[in-house]
C-alpha cells in the first residue's frame, strides 16, 4: 500500500470535502482550524494499520458468565457477564447525544444512565443536539458548528456521520485512532469482530485504521425486506386463485383479481408498491441477481471479483417486458411508481390492495396484535420462478451496520475509558437495558426453561412490551451487539405472539433463494477525490434506471423495439458508467479485510 | 399600490362592471377557499381517529371525535415548557426588537444627524452579505451565550428591513416643522422624542412589535445552534424534534426494528395534526388585534 503518499493526497482533498459535506453554513473561519487539524494529522498517519495493542498492558479479558442466563446451543452473539469497574468517577466525561424527548427524555436523568454509571463508574454529563429534520432525514448543521469552531466534547454517541465522515474527520486528527485500545481494552468488540468477521472491515477509514465503535444489529427479515411482497389470501380464495409462484402465475392471479374485484367497495388495485417501496429488487429476483439501488448507487453485482451493472442486462430486458404485459393486461398502472407512501398506506387501509411491495405490513396497512387483524390476510409471496427458472431473493448479507456510533475526539485525554464505557455497552444485559430499561424496571426479564424464541430455540428473554416507558431506555442509540442469533431469543408467548415472530416466519422461505453471498457488492468507502464525480453519476444512474422502468414497464417506451433499448443502454455510456465501474472495482480491490 | 376605499357615485353598474364583479368575486372566494381548506383539513385531522387519518377518510370534518391527541400534547412537560418559553421569547424578542429599532430608525431619520449617510450604509452591511454559521456561532460562543436564552434573544435582535421602514415612518409623519415648533417651545431632543415622536408612531412601533414576535415564534434556528438545554427550547423545536423522531422512511431505515418504527408511526399519525393547531393558533389570536395597526403602519412605512 501507498501509505507514504496518502497522507497529503487525502488531507488536501479532505479539506475540500469537508466544505462541501458540511454544507453552506460552514465560512471562512472553518478554513484555519481545519487547517490546523490536518498538520497535526501528518505524524499519525504514518503508524502501521495493524493493532497491536498498547505496549506494557495486559489485555482486558472477558468478565465471568452471567449464570441466570439460558442460551440456545449453538448460539453466537453477545452472552452476560460481569462488567469490572471501569473508572472511579474522578473524572466527568462530555459526550454529545441526539436528543430524543419521546423515549430517552433528559439523557442525564435516565434511569439507563444512572444504571450504566452505577455498573462500570464512568461519569458522563451529556448534551442533546437536535440531529434530524422534521421528515426524519438527517442534519448536523449543530455538530459542524461544533467540530470547525473547535468546541469539541469528548466523544460523539448516536450522532448519524457517515463512514465516510468519520474517515475523513479521523485521518483529520479530529477523531482519535481506536485500534490499539480496542485491542487492549474491548473484548466484547474484539468478540463481534470475530463473530462477524465482515463488520471490522465495514467500519474502517480509508487509511484501514477504526476511528468509530458501532451497533452490530443483524436483524434477520431486514436483510430481505426491500425485495419482499405480500399478496391478500382472502381476496386470492375469493377469485378462486391461487397464492403465485411463477411470474405467469402471478400474471394469471392480476387478471383474476382485476375481473372478478372482490373488494368491499370494487376498487382493487391489483399490484401495488410506493415510491419508499420500489417494486425492482422483487420483480427483478425472477429474472436476473439484482441487489437494487438508491441515489448512492447501486445496480451493481460481482462476477467473479469484478463488478458488472445489471440494469441493462438482457435479462433485465425480460423483466420489463413482462411488467409491460402486465401492463397491457390492465393490472400495473403508472401508480405503481407514482403512489406516495401515504397514499399506499391509505389504500390499504380501504382494504384496496391485492398483491402489494412493502417493507413490512406496516408500510401498507395498519397493525394490531389485538382484535380485528386485517393485517394477517397478507401473506408474503415467496420469489417467483422466472420464465427461464431463475428465482433470487435479493439478500443483504451485509445489512447489520446499525444505527449508533462513537466517536473518540482529539479533546479526550482518556480514551480508553471511553472505548472500555462503549464495549461494556456491548455485553448482553447491557445491550438489551439500553433498549428496554434495566432489568429492575421489570420490562424484561431472562427466559426460563423451555420457553420458546422467535426462531423456535430455547428464548433467551422476555418483553413485556414494546416501547417502553419513556425515560427508561437510551432508545438502543448505546454501542449494541445484537446477533441474529441474540435477536431471535425472544421468547414468543404463544397466547400472545409477537409480530416478530411473523416478520421471522414470512422471511425464513426467502433465506432458501437468497443469491450466493460472492454475488453482492460488499459496501465500499471511495476515495474522496474521487467521492462527489461518483455521487454525481449514482443520482444520474439512479433517476435513468428509476425512470426507464417506469417508462418501460407502462408502455410509454417500448421495450420490444430495439432502438428505445439501445438508446436506453446507450444513456448510461454517456453518464459515464464505464468509468463509475472502474471507480468502484479500485475501492473494491482496495477494499480492507 | 394600495386599495382604494373611495365611494363609488350611485350610478347603475354597466354589464362591463358586473361581470367585473362576478369574476373578481369568484376569484376572490376560490383564493380564500383554497387558503381556508388547508386550516380547516388541519383542525378536523386534529380532533379526528387516528385509524380515520391513515385510511385517508377525513375529507373536510372530523370522523370518529377524539380527543386523545390534545390528550397527549397536554400531558406532555416539553410541549408545555416550549409553548411558555416560545411565548417568553416572542414577548423579549419584540420588546427588545422594538426599542433597539425606534431607537436606531428615529435618529436615522432626523436630517441633522451628522454622517446621516455613513450610518445608514453600516446598517445595511450586513444585508449585502453575512458572515455564516460557524463565525456567529463562535462570537455567541465567546460571549458565553451558548445554552442562556440570551443566545435566542440578542443576535440578530434588530432587523435592518424593519429599521428601514421605521426610519422611513418617522421622515413621512415626523416632520421638520414639528420638531422645530418643539424648538421654540423650549423642548431638548429627548423630550421631543419621547413626547412628540414617541406619540406620533404608535402605529410602526405596533408593527415591530408584530414583525419580531412573528419572528421569533416561529424561529427555531438560533434554539437549534445555540442551545443544548431542553429546558430552554422554544415550541417550534419542541415541534420539530417530535416530528422528526415520529417521521419514518422505510428505505433508510436499516436493522431497525419494525415495532419502532410502527411505534414512531403511531405517534406521528396522531400527533402530527395537533402540534400544527397548537402552533398556530396564538398568532391566528394575536392577529386580528394588531391587524389594524399593522396595515397603517406598514403601508405608511412602505410610501417612503
Amino acid at each position: 500500500m501507498s501509505t507514504e503518499q496518502q497522507p497529503r493526497t487525502t488531507s488536501s482533498v479532505s479539506r475540500r470535502n469537508f466544505l462541501r459535506l458540511s454544507g453552506a453554513g460552514l465560512g471562512a473561519a472553518a478554513a484555519p482550524s481545519l487547517l490546523a487539524a490536518c498538520s497535526s494529522n501528518d505524524s499519525t498517519t504514518s503508524k502501521a494499520t495493524t493493532a497491536k495493542g498498547l505496549e506494557g498492558v495486559k489485555p482486558v479479558q472477558l468478565g465471568a458468565l452471567d449464570s441466570g442466563v439460558r442460551y440456545p446451543a449453538g448460539y453466537v452473539g453477545p452472552t452476560a457477564r460481569k462488567i469490572p469497574r471501569i473508572h472511579d468517577g474522578s473524572k466527568t466525561f462530555k459526550i454529545v447525544v441526539p436528543q430524543n424527548a419521546e423515549s430517552i427524555g433528559d439523557w442525564n436523568k435516565n434511569a439507563f444512565t444512572k444504571w450504566f454509571e452505577e455498573r462500570t463508574g464512568v461519569k458522563v454529563e451529556f448534551e442533546a443536539v437536535l440531529t434530524f429534520n422534521p421528515d426524519g432525514s438527517q442534519d448536523l448543521t449543530k455538530i459542524n458548528a461544533m467540530l470547525a469552531s473547535g468546541d469539541l466534547p469528548d466523544a460523539f454517541l448516536a450522532i448519524p456521520f457517515t463512514t465516510s465522515q468519520v474517515s475523513l474527520y479521523g485521518q483529520q486528527g479530529l477523531f482519535v485512532a481506536i485500534d490499539d485500545y480496542v485491542q487492549t481494552y474491548a473484548p466484547h468488540t474484539l468478540q463481534s469482530f470475530k463473530d462477524y468477521p465482515d463488520w471490522r472491515p465495514q467500519l474502517v477509514a480509508a487509511d484501514h485504521k477504526l476511528y468509530q465503535l458501532k451497533t452490530l444489529a443483524d436483524c434477520f427479515h431486514c436483510r430481505v425486506s426491500p425485495a419482499r411482497a405480500y399478496v391478500n389470501k382472502k381476496y386470492v380464495e375469493a377469485v378462486g386463485g391461487a397464492i403465485p409462484t411463477t411470474t405467469d402465475e402471478l400474471r394469471e392471479l392480476l387478471k383474476l383479481l382485476k375481473a372478478k374485484d372482490p373488494t368491499p367497495k370494487h376498487n382493487i388495485i391489483p399490484f401495488a408498491a410506493s415510491v419508499g417501496n420500489a417494486i425492482d429488487r422483487y420483480i427483478m429476483s425472477s429474472f436476473l441477481y439484482s441487489p437494487g439501488g438508491d441515489r448512492n448507487g447501486g445496480w451493481m453485482r460481482l462476477n467473479n471479483d469484478k463488478l458488472e451493472f445489471v440494469a441493462d442486462k438482457d435479462e433485465w430486458r425480460e423483466a420489463l417486458r413482462f411488467l409491460r404485459q402486465l401492463s397491457d393486461d390492465g393490472t400495473f398502472g403508472r401508480e405503481v411508481f407514482t403512489m406516495t407512501n401515504d397514499a399506499l398506506l391509505a389504500a390499504g387501509n380501504q382494504g384496496r390492495l391485492g398483491f402489494v411491495r412493502g417493507y413490512s405490513w406496516a408500510v401498507f396497512i395498519d397493525i394490531a396484535e389485538t382484535g380485528e387483524q386485517p393485517w394477517r390476510d397478507y401473506v408474503p409471496v415467496l420469489p417467483l420462478k422466472g420464465p427461464s427458472g431463475t428465482q433470487y431473493a435479493s439478500w443483504d448479507y451485509y445489512n447489520y451496520n446499525g444505527w449508533s456510533s462513537l466517536v473518540i475526539t482529539k479533546k479526550c485525554s482518556n480514551p480508553e475509558v471511553l472505548v472500555q464505557w462503549a464495549d461494556a455497552q456491548m455485553e448482553l444485559e447491557a445491550t438489551l437495558s439500553a433498549g428496554l430499561g434495566p432489568r429492575d424496571k421489570g420490562d424484561w426479564g431472562w427466559a426460563t426453561a423451555g420457553q420458546k424464541g422467535i426462531n423456535g430455540k430455547q428464548a433467551i428473554m422476555y418483553q413485556k412490551q414494546y416501547p417502553p416507558p419513556a425515560n427508561i431506555s437510551w432508545n438502543n442509540w448505546s454501542i449494541n451487539y445484537e446477533s441474529n442469533d441474540s435477536r431471535l431469543g425472544l421468547w414468543v408467548d404463544p397466547k400472545n405472539p409477537t409480530f416478530e415472530k411473523d416478520l421471522y416466519d414470512a422471511s425464513v422461505g426467502y433465506k432458501k433463494y437468497a443469491q450466493p453471498k460472492e454475488f453482492q457488492l460488499p459496501p465500499l468507502l471511495l476515495d474522496p477525490a474521487s467521492a462527489s464525480q461518483v455521487a454525481d453519476m449514482a443520482a444520474s444512474i439512479e433517476s435513468h434506471v428509476t425512470q426507464s422502468l417506469a417508462k418501460f414497464a407502462v408502455g410509454e417506451q417500448d421495450i420490444n423495439s430495439d432502438g428505445a433499448w439501445n438508446s436506453y443502454v446507450g444513456a448510461f455510456k454517456k453518464i459515464g458508467l464505464s468509468n463509475y465501474l472502474d471507480l468502484y472495482q479500485k475501492a473494491y480491490d482496495k477494499r480492507p479485510k | 399600490m394600495g386599495v382604494s376605499t373611495r365611494r363609488r357615485p350611485h350610478v347603475a353598474d354597466s354589464t362591463g362592471d358586473r361581470a367585473y364583479y362576478i369574476i373578481n368575486y369568484s376569484v376572490l372566494a376560490m383564493f380564500t377557499l383554497s387558503v381556508l381548506y388547508p386550516l380547516v383539513y388541519v383542525l378536523s385531522s386534529s380532533f379526528s381517529r387516528t385509524s380515520a387519518i391513515t385510511s385517508g377518510s377525513v375529507k373536510l370534518w372530523p370522523v370518529g371525535l377524539s380527543l386523545d391527541a390534545y390528550k397527549t400534547i397536554w400531558h406532555s412537560p416539553q410541549l408545555v415548557t416550549g409553548f411558555l418559553n416560545s411565548v417568553f421569547y416572542a414577548v423579549a424578542g419584540a420588546i427588545v426588537g422594538t426599542v433597539l429599532t425606534v431607537l436606531a430608525g428615529y435618529p436615522l431619520s432626523r436630517s441633522d444627524l451628522p454622517f446621516r449617510r455613513i450610518l445608514t450604509f453600516f446598517f445595511l452591511i450586513p444585508t449585502l452579505f453575512s458572515a455564516g454559521i460557524i463565525p456567529t456561532y463562535l462570537i455567541v460562543r465567546q460571549l458565553g451565550l451558548l445554552n442562556t436564552r440570551w443566545a435566542i434573544i440578542l443576535p440578530g435582535a434588530m432587523t435592518v428591513f424593519n429599521l428601514i421602514i421605521t426610519r422611513a415612518f418617522y421622515q413621512l409623519s415626523v416632520p421638520k416643522e414639528l420638531l422645530e415648533a418643539a424648538r421654540v417651545d423650549g423642548a431638548s431632543d429627548f423630550r421631543f422624542f419621547v413626547q412628540v415622536a414617541l406619540p406620533l408612531s404608535k402605529p410602526i412601533i405596533a408593527v415591530n412589535l408584530l414583525f419580531y414576535a412573528i419572528a421569533q415564534w416561529n424561529g427555531w434556528f438560533s434554539a437549534f445552534i445555540y442551545l443544548t438545554n431542553e429546558h430552554l427550547y422554544p415550541l417550534q423545536l419542541v415541534l420539530r424534534e417530535i416530528l422528526a423522531q415520529s417521521s419514518v422512511d422505510p428505505s433508510s431505515i436499516q436493522g431497525s426494528n419494525i415495532a419502532e418504527l410502527m411505534q414512531k408511526k403511531q405517534l406521528f399519525d396522531k400527533l402530527k395534526y395537533a402540534l400544527i393547531v397548537v402552533a398556530m393558533v396564538p398568532p391566528l389570536i394575536a392577529y386580528p388585534f394588531v391587524q389594524k395597526h399593522f396595515i397603517k403602519g406598514a403601508l405608511i412605512g412602505s410610501l417612503k
